[in-house]
């Protein structure tokens, strides 16, 4: 296992050890490499690098048991940072793990998750992730993450947005594309996801897919 | 050394998909589509160099023409792709020779 990799990992077995890691959605670029690991689709080879771990939390009004992050990370030597907003982010060595939850109605962030008892990030767009998961075993420990095609829509409802990570999501997104396009299974999905989004997502799909020159693909 | 393994696993990641790429290119037409009017109707021809660097002009069929460029459209994004991870093995490359 490569150095980086291991950070996911120790951060996973602690998230699985609390009991909490089956509440979360691993999101952003580790879920791309979890596609490769776990061979969710085949022969796929991610565009990750070396990044930190954000993992979603779907419902942060939902009932769940309550934990405290700041000891559980503490107790295995991260260091907690809160940001003038409120936001908690924890950090050992050179990465960082980051909690954020789907934005309800209209936007406000940070919002105070009870349950893992701190201020978490809302953002908006997250329903398709949520709404699409697939579980992974890596190395003995089941993690939720989003669905390919949900994950390849999701970054592109959001692209606009990213600022200068904008290019780094495209390179991903064609990638995922161009790895899923020969598999019926996925074809099947991509139809089915894009008549799930509202109209006005399908329009921002649309556009990104003309302005990219990707309409090879049948999203219509 | 945390660093260097990082480059080099991405260099190795990089190299696989253009493999990868490569192999999905050669199953695309290459070359540019053009038109030719002779007597008032529109003919498509494939302009490429074969393998020898011999020019050639094929006829495509006007039901084929969409799908043809198409394919030359998607030939041309996966070069694009391959330049990008090019690129980002000779950065690894070069912050490993420093």
């Amino acid at each position: 296992m490569i150095e980086y990799e291991s950070n996911l990992m120790e951060t996973l077995e602690i998230l699985n050890e609390n009991k909490i890691l089956n509440q979360l959605i691993l999101i952003g670029s580790w879920a791309e490499y979890l596609y490769e690991k776990c061979d969710v689709i085949s022969n796929f080879i991610s565009t990750t690098k070396t990044e930190d771990i954000d993992f979603l939390l779907p419902d942060v009004k939902k009932r769940m048991d309550k934990v405290n992050l700041y000891e559980i990370f503490e107790k295995n030597d991260y260091i907690s940072d809160i940001s003038r907003e409120g936001i908690v982010v924890f950090r050992k060595d050179n990465f960082e793990v980051e909690f954020l939850t789907r934005q309800y109605g209209v936007p406000k962030s940070p919002v105070k998750s009870e349950a893992l008892g701190i201020m978490v990030e809302s953002l908006g767009d997250m329903t398709i992730i949520v709404t699409n998961t697939i579980i992974v075993n890596y190395y003995k420990i089941n993690v939720n993450i989003p669905d390919p095609v949900a994950f390849m829509l999701h970054k592109i409802l959001i692209n606009s947005k990213r600022g200068e990570k904008k290019e780094k999501d495209k390179l991903a997104i064609r990638n995922l594309m161009f790895y899923i396009e020969d598999a019926e299974e996925y074809k099947v999905k991509i139809m089915a996801m894009y008549d799930s989004l509202t109209d006005k997502e399908k329009k921002t799909v649309e556009k990104f897919i003309d302005e990219n020159n990707l309409d090879f693909m049948t999203f219509k | 050394m945390a660093l260097e393994n990082v480059l080099n696993e991405q260099i190795d990641r990089n190299e696989k998909n253009i493999a990868f790429y490569k192999s999905k290119q050669n199953k695309l037409p290459k070359g540019s589509l053009h038109e030719k009017v002779i007597k008032g109707r529109k003919y498509y021809y494939l302009k490429f160099r074969d393998d020898t660097g011999k020019r050639i002009d094929q006829y495509v069929k006007g039901d084929d023409v969409e799908n043809i460029k198409n394919k030359i459209q998607k030939r041309k994004e996966i070069e694009k792709i391959i330049e990008e991870l090019k690129a980002d093995i000779q950065l690894a490359k070069r912050v490993l020779r420093k």
